[in-house]
């Protein structure tokens, strides 16, 4: 029998398929290791970006109240984005703690549509590199002011990459300018138009709330409440729930309204998970139940 | 009853439209092959759910610069031999059958391309989803090249009933190709004309031709059934399609899984950390691509191989040597078009039945336990082996199980191919006859 030349081909094919298998097998392996944990972990952050000119120590005393409030302690982690992309921690997640608050700031966090495409870039590299760390499947995201457009250019942009695996729950925006300092809505901003251009990449299971306040009737002292209420060209017949709230009293202007009452009420009661208060509820109905049985 | 069988494929293989697309799908080879391989480079290197890309972290290692270099090349290649199949396969279509009955053949595939082109101008302009370029209508993807011939042969048919006769010569000069063009000037006519009507139609009716859209449905009820004989009895018209030529249904199920069955499967597998008693056992889409055609496998990698180790036809051979590499990959278009196994007769049943078993012998597997069901997302560029193996995150005895499905595949296709032989045999012998004929006279 003469030699067949063929054998060599399929040899070497078949050597080729088994050296991509091989790293392939480990690759499979580790990639659905991970799926696994995350489908499996219970942690749903709350990531929250503050404004311009503010940094991540803007909201401590938001946490605080909110930590006040209820019974299990939020833990906090703080997360600073250089100007080149280089991350830095302060703080821990506690090991049981499954609805930690983790604050994403910015070096460069100066005003402008520039700089909130450039920092929703930075926002990415953190939220990509907390995504790996903590295999969260689901988080709930809140920004004050241009926080708000960070997130809002983030989900038009960056989301997609992650969809598949991390569902963002809740968006919950506060005195964010949607069309920046303009209180005629027939001017939109170039940054407005571009957001109602890309709506179509929201995802459709996604609840907002967008707060505004009231310090007089037309505005929050700073951003106009025709511009807060802009956000609803981008949201409204989009997302599955779309709310805008107006907060007023002592505290209803643009700087103090992360310290407002009805704001960290409005937090306690749609951002964060339900806790204690309908524990109990849930109980007294056990327990109102139970007394029906009896009386039968 | 293998000597009617040759005969019925040789009488099919001598009807006029099967002739010219033979001759059709054998010319355009070159063009596959290079699609083929440039869209395995696309989908393993230069996606990011690509094999390769993904194994070697190349979304580390590789700089922006290369990756969008990369990824615009392949595109581009893809884009130029796949994305305007149609263009090619209506020329050389129309050429062939117009050849058959010694008609100006150039005449002919230059009135096919202007036919062609102007279906796929109607099929975008009425279509408001898609870019509005003819080019990027699915007219002209190598996924409904089905489409592409019928055209080209009606052409070719027209020229044959209305063009005059015609001879070629080895020199020609202006005055002689003038009177050319002129000749073909009612067949031209005739072509155009109808091929207005058809357009006409097209945009006015908004016949949705061949995008995957007008396929969704179909390929939605696979996915979305877990009843073992309506998946079945749904892979024999997908199979019959992409023989056909009509590849649009087999690739969105190949490649578009997301469904919501799916992802119960994989939240139940993630959870308990196994996919043996997954809520749906049965799916279309996790069956087809995995054991029906193990990504072309179980048919166009079987056929190859008994080629190479058989001999028996040496242009064949060469044929199969150079798809080797992106058939094993799952890139099977090259090889299908260069065989052909596309609207070859002799095919037609076992691209047919070679799935059905497959799949009814995956689903006993399943049903008795012996294997788990495939879930588990796989990487673009998988070898069609180990997609299986892969999908149920390494269990051994599913790559047992899928290698033991390729050697029945291979099995099965040998007598085919022994048939074809012979058939080709007949066909030669008979072309000698012609030619010696023809010197006769």
């Amino acid at each position: 029998m003469h030699k067949n030349h063929n054998f060599k081909w399929l040899i070497l094919v078949l050597l080729l398929v088994v050296a991509l298998a091989i790293p392939g097998y480990f690759w499979m392996k580790k990639s659905n290791h991970a799926k696994a944990e995350r489908q499996k972990s219970l942690m749903s952050p709350v990531i929250m970006v503050p404004g311009s000119s503010a940094t991540t120590e803007r909201f401590n005393q938001l946490i605080d109240e909110l930590n006040q409030a209820t019974l299990n302690k939020h833990s906090v982690l703080k997360v600073n984005v250089s100007s080149t992309g280089k991350l830095s921690y302060k703080g821990t997640i506690a090991k049981n703690d499954l609805e930690p608050f983790i604050i994403v700031g910015f070096e460069n966090n100066k005003d402008g549509y520039s700089n909130i495409k450039k920092q929703a870039g930075w926002l990415d590299k953190a939220f990509d590199s907390l995504a790996h760390n903590y295999k969260f499947n689901n988080f709930k995201a809140f920004g004050h002011s241009n926080g708000g457009l960070i997130w809002t250019y983030w989900l038009e942009h960056y989301y997609a990459d992650y969809s598949n695996e991390i569902t963002m729950k809740r968006l919950m925006t506060l005195g964010t300018p949607y069309n920046f300092n303009e209180k005629n809505i027939n001017n939109k901003t170039q940054m407005l138009e571009t957001f109602i251009k890309n709506k179509k990449k929201i995802p459709k299971n996604l609840i907002v709330y967008s707060l505004s306040g009231g310090k007089n009737y037309e505005s929050d002292g700073i951003v106009p409440e025709s511009s807060v209420a802009a956000a609803k060209y981008i949201f409204q017949n989009r997302v599955k729930n779309y709310t805008a709230m107006t907060v007023t009293g002592s505290k209803a202007d643009h700087s103090d309204l992360p310290q407002n009452r009805q704001v960290i009420q409005v937090i306690q009661q749609y951002l964060l998970k339900p806790g204690n208060k309908q524990e109990k509820q849930l109980g007294q109905n056990k327990r109102k139940n139970r007394r029906k049985n009896i009386n039968k | 009853m293998i000597d009617s069988v040759t005969k019925f494929i040789l009488w099919v293989r001598q009807r006029s439209f099967f002739r010219a697309v033979q001759r059709t799908l054998v010319m355009l080879m070159p063009i596959a092959v290079l699609g083929s391989y440039f869209s395995l480079l696309h989908d393993s290197v230069f996606t990011p759910d690509g094999i390769i890309y993904n194994i070697f972290n190349l979304d580390a290692i590789m700089s922006d610069h290369v990756w969008y270099g990369g990824a615009f090349v392949c595109q581009g290649m893809v884009q130029v031999t796949f994305g305007v199949f149609g263009v090619y396969a209506a020329y050389f279509a129309a050429r062939y059958t117009a050849r058959l009955y010694r008609k100006d053949s150039t005449m002919a595939g230059m009135t096919a391309v202007i036919a062609i082109l102007f279906c796929a101008y109607a099929n975008t302009v009425g279509n408001v989803s898609e870019q509005q370029s003819p080019f990027s209508s699915s007219l002209l993807r190598v996924n409904g090249v089905f489409i592409a011939l019928l055209i080209g042969y009606g052409v070719g048919q027209v020229f044959h009933w209305l063009g005059s006769n015609y001879t070629p010569v080895k020199y020609e000069h202006a005055q002689r190709i003038q009177r050319r063009s002129w000749n073909a000037l009612i067949p031209i006519s005739v072509s155009v004309g109808i091929s207005i009507i058809l357009g006409v139609l097209i945009y006015e009716l908004q016949i949705k031709m061949l995008n995957s859209g007008s396929f969704k449905l179909l390929v939605r009820r696979i996915q979305g059934t877990n009843n073992l004989g309506e998946v079945l009895l749904l892979s024999v018209v997908v199979m019959f399609l992409s023989w056909l030529g009509i590849g649009y249904p087999l690739n969105s199920l190949s490649t578009s899984i997301n469904s919501g069955y799916t992802a119960d499967n994989l939240t139940y597998a993630l959870q308990r950390g196994n996919s043996w008693n997954v809520p749906y056992k049965f799916l279309g889409s996790s069956l087809i691509n995995t054991y029906g055609t193990m990504g072309g496998a179980s048919i166009v990698l079987a056929v190859i191989v008994i080629v190479l180790l058989r001999k028996e036809h040496k242009e064949i051979e060469s044929i199969a040597q150079i798809n080797l590499l992106p058939v094993a990959f799952t890139s099977v278009l090259g090889f299908a078009v260069g065989m052909p196994i596309i609207l070859n007769p002799l095919f037609m049943l076992p691209m047919i039945i070679i799935p059905l078993i497959n799949m009814t012998l995956a689903a006993g597997a399943i049903a008795v336990h012996f294997i788990p069901v495939c879930v588990y997302p796989v990487l673009k560029g998988t070898p069609g082996i180990l997609i299986a193996f892969f999908g149920t995150n390494g269990n051994w005895t599913t790559l047992l199980f899928s290698l033991l499905l390729f050697v029945i595949d291979v099995l099965i296709l040998i007598p085919i191919i022994r048939i074809g032989e012979k058939v080709e045999l007949n066909l030669e012998k008979e072309n000698r006859r012609n030619d010696l004929n023809a010197q006769k006279s």
